[in-house]
C-alpha cells in the first residue's frame, strides 16, 4: 500500500529529483520555485538592494555566476527590485581556461540583454596569470589572483559606476570558510565570513545572494534550465588547506545534507560587525586605491613581480627584504576608475 | 593540478621540527629529556608537575583558587564534585588525578584538598543498547581509590519515576511529539506506561538520520550526569574530555548548527531545577600522548576494548555518521599537525556569541537563540503552503521570522542543533542502524508519536492543550 509518489511540495506532480538540500523528492517546477524563493528570501532578509541600485554581477562564465545572472534577472523582474544590472568579467589571462569561459559570458550577455564589461589583468596590471605563474611557480599564485581579482572587480565596478557587486559564492564555499577559520583559529575572519554583504571604504558593496544555495542545486538548476556555462575549474592550484576542508564538508553533506547550512548557521552565531576590523585606511601612494600601507596590496605584488622577487611577497617577514630593494624604474601605475559622485550620476551606457 | 585535486599534506601547514631546544629538559635544564610534548622536551621528573599544572589550570575557574590557608576555617564550603566516568583511558586518568590532587592518601597539599568537598563518581551505563558493561571494572577502580561509585542506567532518561529522583515536576505527563510536522507539536500519549528501555529505543529509532543517534546519546549522557549531580547537590561535574576529544566535539557541534553554544563544549554552567551545575573538563588540554604517558608512568590499566565511546554498537550500515567523520578527520589532523587540534579548542575559547540567549533548550539545557528553529524554514523551504502565501501575498518576508502556521510545538523550545537532530533528513545510511531495528518494546510509533526524555515537558496553556488534542476529543467539554 505504498502511497503514489508525488512531489513533496505540491503533492501533485511527479517528482524528478531528490533535492540535495532537504532530501525531499520534488518536481521540476517546485525545485525552481523553492530555489529562487530561497535566494529571494536571502536578499530580502538582508535588505540587500533598494530600487534604482546599479548592480554588477561578477561573471566568470562558471556555473555559480551563470546561474546567479539568470536568477537575479528572474527575481528582479518577478519582484520588481528595480535594479539596473550589469555583467562584469575579469580576464585573468589563463590560456584555455579564461578564453573559453569568457565566450560563455558573452553568450549569457546576449541572452539576458545585460551590458557586459570585461577587464583584463593584462590591461590593469600589465601581467597575465600565465606570466605570473611562469615567474613564481604554482604555489602561492592564488595570493596574487585573489588580490588582483578583488581589485579588478572594484576597479571595474567603479568604471561601470555601480554601487554593488554580487558574486556567486555559494553555501558550500561559505561553510568551507567557516570550517577553515575555526581550524586556523582566525576569529576575525570567522566573525566576518558569514556576512552576506561587506562594504569597503570605497563604498562599493559586495554581496553573496547564493549564501544559502547549495552547489549541487546550482548545478541542478543550470542543468534543468539548460544554462550555458563553462565547467572547468581554475587550472592553477587553489589554497590546499581549503581543499582539505572541502573534502571533509562533502563527506558531512553526504552523511546529512543539512550540514552545510547548519555549519553556516553556526558561523553566523559568531558574526561581528565589520567596523571592528578596519584599520585606519589611506590611499595607495602609487595608484590611489584604498590601502592600509603606503602601497596597496596589488601595487606591492606588482612591484615584487617587476623585481623578480615575487616569491618573497607572500610573507610578512620577507616584506622588509623586498622593501629594501629600490623600485624598478617606470613602475606601472594601475589605472584607477572613479565613480561619479551620487550627486551627478553617470548616464546609463 | 586542478582545484579538485586532494591537497598534498605538505601544503596544509608548515611542519615544525621535532625539537626546538635540544635534548635537555626544558624545566630543570639538567636531566636528559624523556618525552617531547608539542616540540618541547621534558624529563620524567618534570613532566608530571607540568601535567598536574595543566589539570589545575583548567579547574581554576571552578574551584576557589584562593584556598584558605592552614588552620583558617573555610569561608564558604567547597563544592561537592561528581566525576562523570565513561570508562575510557581519559576517565581512568581523571580518577587518578583527582585522587592524587585532592586526597590525603594521594599526597595532595592540604590547602589544595580544601578546594573540593565530597567527591563521587558516576557512570552512565548504556548496556541496554547492547554495549559491553563497564560497571564492574569501574567499580573496582573507584574502590581502589576509595571514591564512591554510582551507576545510572541510560534508560532512566525515559523512566517517569526518575523525574522525582532528580527533583523535576513529577506530576507532568510524558511528552510525545509528532515528527511529521515541522513545529514538532505535542501529541497525546495514547499508549500506556511502557518499559523505559523500549521507550529509549523508540526515541532513538525515530531520529531521522543515523548521525542523530550518537549525538543524542551524547546529550542524554550529559543530561543524566547533570541531573544526577544536581540531585546529589554537587555543583561541579568533571568530565575526562581530552584535547582531541574536545576538538572533535567542537567541530561536531559546529556541524550540527550549534555554534551559538560552542563555548559550552569547553566549560558551562547549567541551571537545573535544584541549582547550578558547572561542567568542567580538566583534561581538555591533554593530548593523547600525555594521557598515554600518564597511564604508562602510573601503571594504570584501562578496561580492555574500551575507547570511551558508548556508540560503537550503533554504527549505521551504510556510510559514516557526522560524529565518526569528524573523529576521523580530527584524528588525521592530530597525527600530522597537532597544532590544528589545539587551535580548534582555542577558537572555541575565544568566540563570543553575536547575541544574547533567548531561552534554554528544553532538551539539552543549553542557551538558544531567538527564533533558533524558524531560521531554517526560510533558508530550506520544506512545505508549500508557506511558499504559496509567501510568494503571492507577502513576497518580502524575511527568512528569520517566516510566517509559519501559528502551530506551536516543541520546536519553539529547542536549540537549533537539537531541532536539527529531530528534523534533518536524508543522507547515507538513513534509518539503517541494526542494533535499533529490532523492536523489543510496546511502543507503537504511529499512535504515540516520538517519546521524549522525562525532562522534556510540555508547557502549554489549557487552551493550547485542548487545541493540540482537538482532533481526538469526541465533543466539546
Ligand atoms: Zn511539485
Ligand atoms: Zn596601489
Ligand atoms: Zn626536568
Ligand atoms: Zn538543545
Amino acid at each position: 500500500m505504498a502511497p503514489p509518489r508525488t512531489c513533496a511540495l505540491c503533492q501533485t506532480a511527479r517528482p524528478i529529483v531528490r533535492r540535495p538540500k532537504t532530501g525531499q523528492q520534488v518536481c521540476k517546477e517546485c525545485f525552481f520555485h523553492v530555489f529562487e524563493t530561497e535566494v529571494h528570501n536571502t536578499i530580502m532578509s538582508a535588505k540587500l538592494f533598494k530600487p534604482g541600485d546599479r548592480v554588477a554581477i561578477g561573471a566568470s562564465g562558471g556555473k555559480d555566476s551563470t546561474v546567479l545572472a539568470h536568477v537575479m534577472k528572474v527575481l528582479n523582474d518577478r519582484y520588481d527590485y528595480g535594479l539596473e544590472m550589469y555583467l562584469l568579467s575579469i580576464d585573468e589571462g589563463i590560456t584555455g581556461y579564461r578564453d573559453d569561459s569568457l565566450e560563455s559570458v558573452k553568450r549569457n550577455q546576449q541572452e539576458y540583454g545585460l551590458p557586459l564589461k570585461i577587464l583584463s589583468y593584462d590591461e590593469l596590471y600589465g601581467w597575465t596569470m600565465d606570466a605570473i605563474v611562469e615567474q613564481i611557480g604554482r604555489k602561492n599564485n592564488c595570493t596574487f589572483c585573489g588580490v588582483f581579482r578583488r581589485q579588478a572587480l572594484d576597479r571595474g565596478a567603479a568604471a561601470l559606476n555601480v554601487d554593488h557587486i554580487v558574486t556567486g559564492h555559494n553555501a558550500d564555499d561559505i561553510a568551507e570558510t567557516v570550517l577553515m577559520n575555526i581550524m586556523r583559529g582566525d576569529i576575525a575572519r570567522l566573525g566576518r565570513c558569514t556576512l552576506i554583504c561587506t562594504q569597503g571604504e570605497d563604498s562599493i558593496k559586495r554581496s553573496k545572494p547564493f549564501k544559502y544555495a547549495y552547489e549541487k542545486e546550482i548545478v541542478m538548476y543550470a542543468y534543468f534550465k539548460k544554462l550555458d556555462y563553462f565547467s572547468t575549474e581554475c587550472i592553477y592550484s587553489p589554497d590546499a588547506y581549503r581543499g582539505h576542508a572541502r573534502v571533509f564538508l562533502k563527506d558531512l553533506e553526504a552523511a546529512r545534507p543539512s550540514a552545510i547550512i547548519d555549519i553556516i548557521h553556526s558561523g553566523e552565531a559568531f558574526q561581528i560587525g565589520e567596523a571592528v576590523e578596519l584599520k585606519a585606511q589611506q590611499t595607495c601612494k602609487r595608484c590611489g586605491y584604498m590601502s592600509s600601507n603606503d602601497l596597496c596590496k596589488a601595487c606591492t605584488l606588482l612591484e615584487s613581480l617587476e623585481k623578480g622577487m615575487a616569491k618573497l611577497a607572500t610573507g610578512d617577514r620577507n616584506r622588509r627584504r623586498l622593501d629594501e630593494e629600490p623600485a624598478p624604474e617606470n613602475m606601472r601605475t594601475i589605472p584607477m576608475f572613479h565613480r561619479a559622485t551620487p550627486a551627478e550620476p553617470a548616464a546609463a551606457p | 593540478m586542478s582545484c579538485d585535486a586532494p591537497p598534498s599534506t605538505e601544503d596544509l601547514m608548515p611542519r615544525r621540527s621535532r625539537y626546538d631546544r635540544g635534548q635537555t629538559c626544558i624545566k630543570c635544564k639538567s636531566q636528559r629529556g624523556n618525552l617531547v610534548i608539542k616540540h618541547t622536551v621534558y624529563c620524567s621528573s618534570c613532566l608530571p608537575a607540568m601535567l598536574v599544572r595543566k589539570f589545575r589550570r583548567a579547574l581554576s575557574t571552578s574551584l576557589d583558587p584562593a584556598a584558605p590557608s592552614r588552620g583558617t576555617p573555610s569561608r564558604t564550603p567547597p563544592p561537592d564534585v561528581i566525576l562523570g566516568l565513561s570508562g575510557g583511558p581519559s576517565s581512568v586518568v581523571l580518577l587518578d588525578l583527582v585522587w592524587k590532587c585532592f586526597s590525603a592518601q594521594g599526597s595532595g597539599r592540604k590547602d589544595e584538598r580544601r578546594q573540593v568537598g565530597k567527591v563521587r563518581a558516576v557512570h552512565i551505563d548504556w548496556s541496554c543498547l547492547g554495549r559491553a558493561s563497564l560497571v564492574e571494572s569501574l567499580k573496582e577502580n573507584c574502590d581502589h581509590y576509595g571514591i564512591d561509585f554510582t551507576v545510572v542506567r541510560g534508560e532512566e532518561a525515559f523512566e517517569p519515576a526518575w523525574r522525582n529522583a532528580v527533583g523535576l515536576d513529577g506530576s507532568a505527563a510524558d511528552a510525545h511529539i509528532d515528527l511529521s510536522s515541522a513545529r514538532l507539536p505535542f501529541v497525546p500519549s495514547l499508549a500506556g506506561p511502557s518499559d523505559p528501555v523500549a521507550t529509549l529505543r523508540a526515541h532513538l529509532r525515530s531520529l531521522p538520520t543515523p548521525t542523530s543517534v550518537p549525538a543524542t546519546l551524547h546529550t542524554l549522557t550529559r543530561l543524566l550526569l547533570l541531573h544526577t549531580a544536581s540531585s546529589s547537590d554537587c555543583s561541579v561535574l568533571m568530565l575526562g574530555t581530552s584535547l582531541p576529544r574536545l576538538s572533535i566535539d567542537l567541530l561536531e557541534t559546529v556541524a550540527y548548527g550549534g555554534g551559538f553554544a560552542l563555548g559550552a563544549e569547553r566549560e558551562e554552567i547549567v541551571r537545573t531545577s535544584r541549582g547550578d551545575v558547572k561542567i568542567v573538563r580538566p583534561l581538555r588540554d591533554w593530548s593523547l600522548k600525555e594521557l598515554g604517558w600518564w597511564l604508562y608512568s602510573r601503571q594504570l590499566s584501562v578496561p580492555r576494548g574500551v575507547n570511551g565511546k558508548p556508540t560503537q554498537a550503533l554504527a549505521p550500515t551504510g556510510g559514516k555518521t557526522i560524529g565518526k567523520l569528524t573523529e576521523d578527520f580530527v584524528i588525521g589532523l592530530e597525527r600530522d599537525y597537532p597544532s590544528t587540534v589545539s587551535t580548534i579548542s582555542k577558537t572555541a575559547a575565544k568566540v563570543v556569541p553575536a547575541e544574547e540567549a533567548a531561552y534554554t533548550c528544553a532538551y539539552c539545557l543549553r542557551p538558544a537563540q531567538k527564533d533558533a528553529t524558524r531560521w531554517k524554514a526560510g533558508t530550506a523551504i520544506m512545505s508549500l503552503p508557506f511558499l504559496i502565501t509567501n510568494a503571492a501575498t507577502d513576497p518580502l518576508t524575511p527568512p528569520k521570522t517566516p510566517p509559519l502556521p501559528a502551530e506551536k510545538g516543541l520546536a519553539d523550545s529547542l536549540c537549533y542543533s537539537c531541532y536539527t537532530h529531530l528534523t534533518a533528513r536524508g543522507g547515507t545510511g538513513a534509518g539503517k542502524i541494526p542494533a535499533l531495528a529490532s523492536n523489543g518494546g510496546l511502543v507503537t510509533l504511529g499512535e504515540a508519536g516520538m517519546p521524549m526524555p522525562v525532562w522534556v515537558q510540555q508547557k502549554l496553556t489549557e487552551e493550547e492543550m485542548r487545541e493540540s488534542i482537538g482532533g481526538f476529543l469526541l465533543e466539546d467539554e
